[in-house]
């Protein structure tokens, strides 16, 4: 068994990766993404639209969400926040960005952002935790971050794929987040 | 006895990858509307602004670099064919520190240095396309050069341990996303911008693309260019040189045909609001971009021998 593991190991070693990808993303821990944003607001998706900026040369996205919590920040209650993007699609035209988190209307988040007219999500897909109602367990649960092309460094200052901060339970994520706001 | 036999055993799969592998797979990016996407004349041209690169590497190693990177594309082999696509991928420098991104019909590369969309993102690779036929229209790579550096690992191995990354692998690997590959494994999660998830793609032979995340993935999915990652310095290098499986999207995604024109994409498309359609402005510049990458390779061929 522990030679099967030794074997694994050093397979493992020789195979798992650092990067390359569409949109290279390098891994913020919930600490940094708690440093990095200006606002940490629990919020809901009110509406998403694409459309081509001024220059007609690029599509946007901007998102629409209301806030049901603000973890930090100067965040009302209710309060409306505006995120641009880009990417997206209009008519027959769609502009791809790998690595930006994406929204849907009606869907609960956890939202890391920067910004104060409009805003951004940090670390592109890592500041997005998407909220879900687990039947089960009766509770709130962040999910797990879309994690498409993050990576971290590791001792070596190389760079490797970056495991998600797994899903868990809100009021725990919620716990963890205002730990590390607190000084 | 028990370690040697796992030692052994280990650095005889250790070996595997150095092998020739057999080609097997290959994951074409989609639209919304679930059309693979490719150039209907595979010629792309990138602009490459060198008008201030940054100062790790000169501008003619970048180009040199950049340029390599296409060829690679350019020259994809299979089955003892020694070029059996129609990609003529082409870079070519212009005096810009860094143009404007955005459906024009003019494909970039660019090194940002004053600032960065967001300061945790590497390198981010644009591309228009058709929703409804999958037709690649632009694409564009910007590059993070505010927030770290690039260099040359086959020149500069050392430079693996700092936080440099490799200009000429990483390009190569954007440049597969330009000509519409995806990545050989899928990460769960991913979603167009409009949140509509993205399905779990399937490769060309109609297999499911396995999770990223699942570690026993066979050598032909982490040694292709189109692989999510890499492994060790020398990979990363290696992402230079298409694997069997890269080689063999390129060849089949756009066979080689004896008359082959490059000619300039065909698609116009509305702006909404905008007043109107645009049309392909490149025409010529793609014609001009076919004589300069048989120069290109002309060049490469000769350093070899």
């Amino acid at each position: 068994m522990s030679s099967l593991r030794s074997v694994a190991l050093c397979l493992a070693t020789l195979l798992v990766p650092s990067l390359a990808v569409g949109s290279l993303v390098q891994a913020l821990d919930l600490a940094q993404l708690t440093a990095q944003a200006e606002r940490i607001v629990v919020a809901q998706v009110v509406s998403t639209k694409s459309d081509w900026d001024p220059s007609g040369r690029t599509i946007r996205t901007r998102i629409e969400i209301k806030v049901e919590e603000a973890w930090k920040g100067s965040v009302a209650p209710a309060e409306t926040i505006v995120i641009v993007q880009p990417g997206g699609s209009v008519g027959n035209v769609e502009m791809r960005v790998h690595g930006m988190p994406s929204f849907a209307p009606g869907e609960k988040a956890v939202l890391f952002l920067a910004g104060q007219t409009t805003a951004r999500v940090v670390g592109m897909s890592q500041g997005k935790r998407s909220v879900r109602w687990d039947d089960m367990a009766r509770r709130w649960v962040a999910e797990a971050a879309e994690h498409s092309a993050v990576v971290r460094r590791d001792s070596q200052g190389r760079l490797q794929p970056a495991p998600s901060d797994p899903a868990t339970g809100l009021d725990e994520f919620r716990q963890r987040v205002r730990a590390l706001i607190r000084p | 006895m028990k370690t040697r036999s796992v030692l052994i055993l280990t650095l005889a799969v250790a070996g595997l990858p150095t092998l020739p592998l057999p080609a097997a797979a290959y994951v074409r990016t989609v639209t919304e509307a679930g059309a693979p996407s490719a150039w209907k004349t595979p010629c792309p041209t990138m602009e490459f602004s060198l008008g201030a690169p940054p100062p790790e590497m000169d501008a003619p190693s970048y180009l040199a670099a950049a340029q390599a990177a296409g060829v690679a594309w350019s020259q994809a082999s299979m089955n003892g064919i020694d070029r059996c696509s129609n990609v003529i991928f082409t870079v070519v420098p212009v005096p810009d520190v860094a143009g404007p991104v955005g459906m024009d019909y003019h494909n970039r590369l660019i090194f940002r240095q004053d600032s960065f969309y967001d300061p945790y993102a590497l390198a981010i690779t644009s591309v228009f396309q058709l929703k409804n036929s999958g037709e690649i229209l632009d694409a564009d790579l910007e590059v993070n050069a505010y927030n770290f550096t690039w260099g040359d690992f086959a020149a500069h191995p050392e430079l693996f341990q700092t936080n440099t990354q490799d200009f000429q692998g990483t390009v190569t690997h954007e440049f597969g996303h330009v000509i519409g590959l995806d990545h050989t494994c899928y990460e769960p999660g991913a979603a167009f911008a409009d949140g509509k998830p993205i399905p779990r793609p399937t490769d060309n032979l109609g297999n499911p693309v396995p999770d990223c995340s699942d570690y026993d993935l066979p050598a032909v999915i982490t040694g292709a260019t189109m692989y999510v990652s890499v492994a060790s310095p020398a990979a990363e290098v290696e992402l230079r040189s298409l694997s069997p499986d890269d080689a063999q999207a390129a060849c089949e995604i756009y066979p080689v045909t004896p008359d082959f024109v490059c000619l300039p994409p065909s698609g116009a498309y509305e702006v909404a609001g905008g007043g109107g359609c645009s049309y392909p402005a490149g025409a010529r510049r793609d014609s001009i971009a076919c004589v300069l990458v048989l120069l290109v390779m002309a060049t490469v061929v000769r350093r070899r021998r």
